[in-house]
């Protein structure tokens, strides 16, 4: 039986770890052949034997999404070895200006459940954390999808394209405004970018995942005490899991969202976000 | 100094205490002259002393906002006291189909229940009666000021021409647009409110009636009396809200005057949350 | 007396538009007021209004998108008034290559503009002023009233694009969602420091940003169509809401956004 993305070829940032690595695995699940993009290179050939272990074909780009080069040089290698793109997943993306996925998580920095939050503060921290964050989480995220579309448009062919933004997106995290102010960013580009595209065959959404099991979440999911709490106050009583949020991105990524453009999906256990 | 609503007349529904009584007083202080209404007869009375104290008129009508018959009389003898209406603020609401306005023993029992069989949800164990009361006062008696108020200010000529200034202020909550802050019927008719300002809006806009709502957080008034005796319910209430204190009927009423004055011209349709940062929290 | 007697407030973008209506109106109620935009000439306009209102006004130089000349705002108020309460950050642009009061050429394309071809240089420029500068603004003022110890008020200009997508001006709309965002954020930061923070999102409004749209016959059939009041908005009532959330009356309100869009939906 046919997958549900059966010879797609996907465009995934971020897909060496966490969100974007169960999001290759799940695709190539259905049928996608995948680019993998990001900055750790051997985390992102582990991703390219995963999915060559589900049958389906995969190449490795070193691409750092800030940059504007990068991008589009993933989007030529994409083209030149799969001939098209019809989906991308934008999943690239940082907590903080010095965080490196996968790093020791009890290093300490504002975001720690135990450290005063108030160190995080716009009015103590440094200008060079926020552009880091921005350049990222959000200019990385418009250069990503731009080069992507380019390439869907000058083949003519329909396209998904999933930007990860955040809960952040509707409600900030204390000592983080930065993050937030990316992901509210993220969501406002994702609605705009839709009606750019809207007659254009090329649908573009966007999911703010709740807290979800990855290395990014390590420093609160390791504490005992913020998970007790954690638990009492969401609704379904557990972390996300990638495989969540890749679930949610194949439905945005396939045919059974044809209808859906400018979303935002909140896979995040019940939590209130406004 | 002139007032900001010099020789403008207010139709106030629930002006016999909290936000309603806070607006009444606020709007007099601009020069207002104020037609209220409520189900305590003798407490809108004290209202109308306060007014009059601040050297304004106000007359009290007792109304039932569910009726449609009482809505309509109230409208129509505020009229026939002022001469039109310019602004409404309809603030008459419940928390739960027992509610009466000041006495906690109702509150109690009301919301003990829930306490008393968490496992069971909320929805499985509601009476119907429990449902339709509420959505009744809180909705259909908003939604009824509202079109009775409207009726009086378009029999006195399209407000688009000249006649300037006519506001429909509807008082939601932030329940409106938060699941967890009261009770199923509560946050549901709020909800409720808020669209239907938000059509009401279209709906009166080309005729130069603006129609806009109010979603306090939580407020020092009869209606939370519960929550500021116990500790307990407050406890959870004030972690939420990053100003850590509830607010004053003063604050929503300041809400109130800013959409009841010209100074909000450009408005129509919108939802303010006096709410001490809750939904930035 | 007015709403905002005796206040010292900072008005960035004070120069024309919105800043200017703002900073006329605090004036008219009582404050004293600190001018600050890149232009010179129409900031000494802004300075000789409110001279004119019998309240005091200087006139202040700045880049917002840059720190250095946030900080040297922040200092030359506290050098002048001894304090700041109040702060408008409405310095802003529609587009990289914006210059408040000139033509701006418009593209032949209307896609020109369009995320697939907007060059990075003209998306970059519209975050540094619009997103970081606000940000700057709001820190290097914030970092006075903090240590001041008595409170404050600031109102981040936004937009209702903050909500609303345009097409062609996705820097524009992401900008003023991060500052949204900025808003809610800092609000609760500064809660504690009784420093309410609010955002006003206008909808369409008279302003040297939007004359070309409606000098042209064409396009102002859009922004009139979006709005059911069937007009632009003036700035004198987008100054109302600011004064609004400047003074005492919105005492109990901070991390919120007030929409005057004439009821242009935003959500």
């Amino acid at each position: 039986m046919a997958g549900r993305l059966e010879g797609k070829v996907a465009v995934i940032t971020g897909g060496g770890s966490g969100i974007g690595r169960a999001t290759a695995e799940r695709f190539a699940e259905e049928g996608a052949d995948i680019v993998i993009a990001d900055i750790q290179d051997d985390r992102g050939q582990e991703s390219v034997a995963a999915v060559e272990e589900r049958g389906r074909k995969a190449i490795y780009v070193h691409c750092d999404t800030s940059r504007e080069v990068d991008n589009e040089a993933m989007g030529d290698a994409a083209v030149e070895a799969f001939g098209q793109i019809d989906i991308c997943v934008a999943a690239a993306g940082i907590s903080h200006a010095q965080y490196v996925s996968g790093a020791d998580p009890t290093e300490v920095n504002p975001l720690t459940p135990s450290v005063d939050s108030t160190i995080g503060f716009v009015e103590n921290k440094e200008v060079g954390y926020w552009e880091k964050v921005l350049a990222v989480n959000l200019t990385g995220v418009m250069l990503t999808d731009r080069a992507v579309v380019r390439r869907m448009l000058a083949k003519g062919n329909p396209g998904s394209i999933v930007n990860i933004a955040s809960g952040a997106a509707l409600l900030p995290m204390p000592g983080d405004a930065e993050y937030a102010v990316s992901k509210a960013g993220v969501w406002s580009l994702t609605r705009t970018l839709s009606v750019e595209l809207a007659s254009r065959g090329i649908r573009v959404n966007a999911i703010g995942p709740g807290v979800i099991e990855t290395p990014m979440t390590q420093m609160w999911t390791d504490d005992e005490s913020w998970m007790a709490a954690y638990t009492e106050n969401n609704p379904l009583g557990r972390l996300g899991q990638p495989l969540d949020i890749a679930n949610t991105a194949l439905f945005l990524a396939s045919d059974e969202s044809s209808f859906f453009t400018g979303e935002l999906l909140q896979p995040n256990g019940g939590v209130f976000t406004g | 100094m002139s007032g900001r609503l010099d020789g403008k007349i207010a139709l106030i529904t629930g002006g016999a205490s909290g936000i309603g009584r806070a607006c009444a007083e606020r709007f007099a202080e601009e020069g207002a002259n104020i037609a209220l209404s409520d189900i305590h007869d003798d407490k809108g009375q004290e209202t109308v002393a306060a007014v009059e104290a601040l050297g304004q008129k106000a007359i009290y009508c007792h109304c039932d906002t569910t009726d449609e018959n009482e809505i309509e009389a109230f409208a129509q003898a505020a009229v026939d006291a002022f001469g039109q209406i310019d602004v409404v603020v309809a603030a008459a609401g419940i928390s739960h189909a027992g509610y009466d306005s000041g006495n906690i023993a109702a509150d109690i029992e009301a919301f003990s229940e829930g306490y008393a069989n968490p496992t069971a949800s909320a929805l499985v164990s509601l009476e119907v009666e429990q449902w339709a009361k509420v959505i009744d006062v809180n909705l259909t008696g908003v939604m009824l000021t509202d079109r009775a108020a409207a009726r009086q200010m378009l029999a006195n000529g399209d407000q688009a021409n000249g006649g300037g200034g006519a506001s429909i202020i509807n008082i939601a909550s932030i329940a409106a647009r938060h699941p967890q802050v009261g009770s199923i019927p509560y946050t549901t008719s709020k909800a409720g409110v808020w669209m239907l300002t938000k059509s009401l809006a279209e709906d009166l806009g080309r005729h130069g009636i603006r129609v806009n709502a109010i979603g306090p957080g939580f407020i020092e008034t009869p209606m939370t009396q519960l929550m500021q005796e116990f500790e307990e319910a407050q406890q959870p209430t004030m972690a939420l809200t990053p100003m850590g204190r509830m607010g004053q009927p003063i604050e929503v009423a300041n809400t109130a005057l800013f959409l009841a004055s010209d100074e909000s011209s450009f408005y129509t349709g919108q939802m303010l949350h006096p709410d001490g940062g809750f939904f930035a929290g | 007396m007015g709403a905002l007697e005796t206040k010292i407030a900072v008005v960035t973008g004070g120069a024309s538009g919105i800043g200017r209506a703002c900073a006329e109106r605090f004036a008219a109620e009582g404050a004293d007021v600190v001018v600050a935009d890149l232009d010179e000439a129409r900031g000494a306009e802004t300075v000789a209004a409110i001279e004119g209102l019998g309240q005091r006004a200087i006139f202040v130089r700045t880049d917002t998108s840059t720190e250095v000349d946030n900080e040297a705002l922040a200092d030359a108020a506290i050098e002048e008034f001894g304090r700041i309460d109040v702060l408008l950050a409405a310095a802003g642009v529609s587009s990289g290559t914006y210059v408040s009061g000139e033509v701006q050429e418009r593209a032949a394309d209307p896609e020109a503009n369009f995320i697939v071809n907007k060059p990075i240089e003209m998306w970059e420029k519209v975050l540094a002023v619009n997103l970081t500068g606000v940000m700057l603004t709001d820190r290097s003022i914030g970092k006075r009233m903090v240590a001041a110890g008595q409170g404050g008020a600031i109102v981040n200009i936004a937009s209702a694009a903050a909500v609303v997508p345009l097409p062609g001006a996705a820097d524009y709309c992401v900008s003023k969602a991060g500052v949204w965002m900025l808003t809610k954020a800092l609000a609760r930061e500064l809660a504690g420091e009784k420093i309410r923070v609010n955002a006003i999102g206008p909808g369409f409004v008279e302003t040297p940003m939007t004359q070309q749209i409606r000098d042209d016959e064409e396009l102002v059939q859009g922004p009139l169509a979006m709005t059911p009041m069937g007009r632009f908005g003036e700035p004198p009532e987008i100054a109302a809401t600011a004064l609004y959330l400047a003074s005492e009356e919105s005492s109990f309100m901070t991390g919120q956004i007030l929409y005057p869009g004439g009821g242009l939906f935003t959500g």
